[in-house]
């Protein structure tokens, strides 16, 4: 995913500098194409496996994947200015985020149990997948790396919210298919699913024009 | 929740006996947790957890070898951690603490990593970041390690580390070969760089194929404990 980056124009930077409006709806389109955190960049697949396992929380998963991606994003806003004053930036990133992140998912938990126990407990099993994954880390990683502007984050996080949602639909119909009887028994269910998510995990690097060959 | 500590109980007083039998059996047990983790029930293969830092970055051996160390120094002192302190937090909380405690635990990892192999961090760069959000570390140690006594849960991550080194290292050794040809441990490269087969396709491919190799040596397991006669088509 990264590869890429480099030959698409930031909205922060010269290209798209100060037509930030486009730039969001730009960066939703990019989560969802070239630049797709899950599909081409591979990130937080696992959880995306996990949220195709159990399809009636789907939707639950959905939801907090894109609305820690949002905080994710507006939390780096404020906070990526002083992690860069670090020895480290890169390690203290990771650290800083992750502990915020914790922290926002206690907050979200609290929250749910004592405001709604009733969604908390048909939905409280997917908080913590939802919160604490690689693609919530990934955003302010991503919002420094492709020098995004706060509008055009933010149309990214809700891009990689729409990507989560599609690539646990895909990935919940082939676990489906995979598990065929007709699939030799030692590709049955996740090996073969894996098979299936590289083959379409290189058509989207085709949208990146990375080169194969 | 009270079938959960009535497992519990039962885990902890299998181990707790003293008896020359007893822990001829806890040793078999714990042989049995270090192999699930190694092969068996490798959680990248069996569940696909935290394939992430092996789809992106695992070109060259050198790459997997770093994302092993920080791996191992990550995921058998955070399973130790939260096998002690787990208990004390209500369930829902421990996914919170088990993401605490790798945080912290990821800045003596990273140095670990960057003493071993100066660099690492630079030409890993967010990859090595992602490890703090590792889904083995934090599934083992948020939801296996509380309800296990220290030596199982030590059995188990380090089956599990070893088995993650295991997948990352065969990634990259084939990656490696069939990008340059052959094998050199010095041989430094970024993550998310190159082409063809450095994509993280190809990684799904590899892991796929492993995955069934898994599936098939536990189905013959399977078959074999249970005497039946394996067809040959």
């Amino acid at each position: 995913m990264i590869p890429a980056v480099s030959s698409i124009p930031a909205a922060g930077s010269n290209a798209l500098a100060g037509i930030s409006l486009p730039g969001f709806f730009l960066y939703i389109l990019l989560a969802l194409s070239a630049e797709s955190m899950i599909f081409s960049g591979a990130g937080g697949f696992s959880r995306a496996m996990r949220a195709a396992r159990k399809p009636g929380l789907l939707h639950w998963n959905t939801l907090f994947v894109t609305f820690f991606c949002v905080c994710a994003v507006c939390i780096s806003q404020i906070l990526n200015p002083w992690v860069e004053s670090f020895p480290r930036p890169m390690v203290a990133r990771s650290v800083i985020f992750l502990c915020v992140d914790a922290l926002l998912y206690l907050g979200v938990a609290v929250l749910m149990r004592k405001a709604a126990p009733s969604v908390w407990k048909r939905a409280g099993n997917a908080l913590s997948s939802g919160a604490l994954n690689t693609l919530v880390l990934s955003m302010p990683f991503l919002q420094q790396i492709l020098k995004m502007d706060f509008l055009s984050s933010l149309g990214y996080a809700l891009g990689t919210g729409i990507a989560f949602w599609l690539a646990s639909l895909l990935l919940h119909s082939a676990l489906q298919i995979c598990s065929h009887k007709d699939v030799p028994r030692a590709y049955r269910g996740l090996p073969a699913a894996l098979l299936y998510a590289g083959i379409l995990c290189l058509a989207f690097c085709g949208f990146s024009g990375g080169r194969f060959f | 929740m009270e079938k959960r500590s009535m497992l519990n109980e039962k885990i902890r007083s299998r181990f707790a006996s003293g008896s020359k039998e007893e822990k001829k059996k806890k040793r078999r047990e714990l042989r049995a947790i270090f192999s699930n983790g190694v092969l068996f029930k490798n959680p990248m293969l069996v569940g696909a957890l935290g394939i992430y830092p092996m789809l992106t970055a695992c070109h060259t051996l050198r790459a997997a070898l770093e994302l092993s160390v920080i791996l191992a120094a990550m995921s058998i002192p955070a399973g130790l951690i939260l096998c002690f302190t787990g208990n004390l937090v209500p369930l829902w909380a421990r996914p919170a603490l088990a993401a605490g405690v790798a945080a912290v635990l990821y800045i003596p990892a990273s140095a670990l990593m960057e003493w071993i192999f100066p660099g690492a961090i630079q030409s890993l760069g967010m990859v090595a970041g992602m490890m703090v959000v590792n889904s083995m570390v934090l599934s083992r140690s948020a939801q296996y390690a509380p309800d296990h006594i220290p030596s199982a849960v030590l059995a188990d991550t380090v089956g599990c580390s070893l088995g993650g080194t295991l997948v990352m290292c065969l990634a990259a050794f084939i990656r490696e070969w069939l990008i340059y040809g052959d094998l050199k441990l010095g041989r430094i490269s970024s993550a998310y760089s190159g082409e063809g087969i450095a994509h993280p396709f190809f990684g799904f491919l590899i892991l796929g194929f492993l995955a069934a190799l898994v599936q098939y040596i536990n189905r013959r397991r399977a078959e074999r404990r249970s005497g039946r006669k394996v067809t040959r088509l």
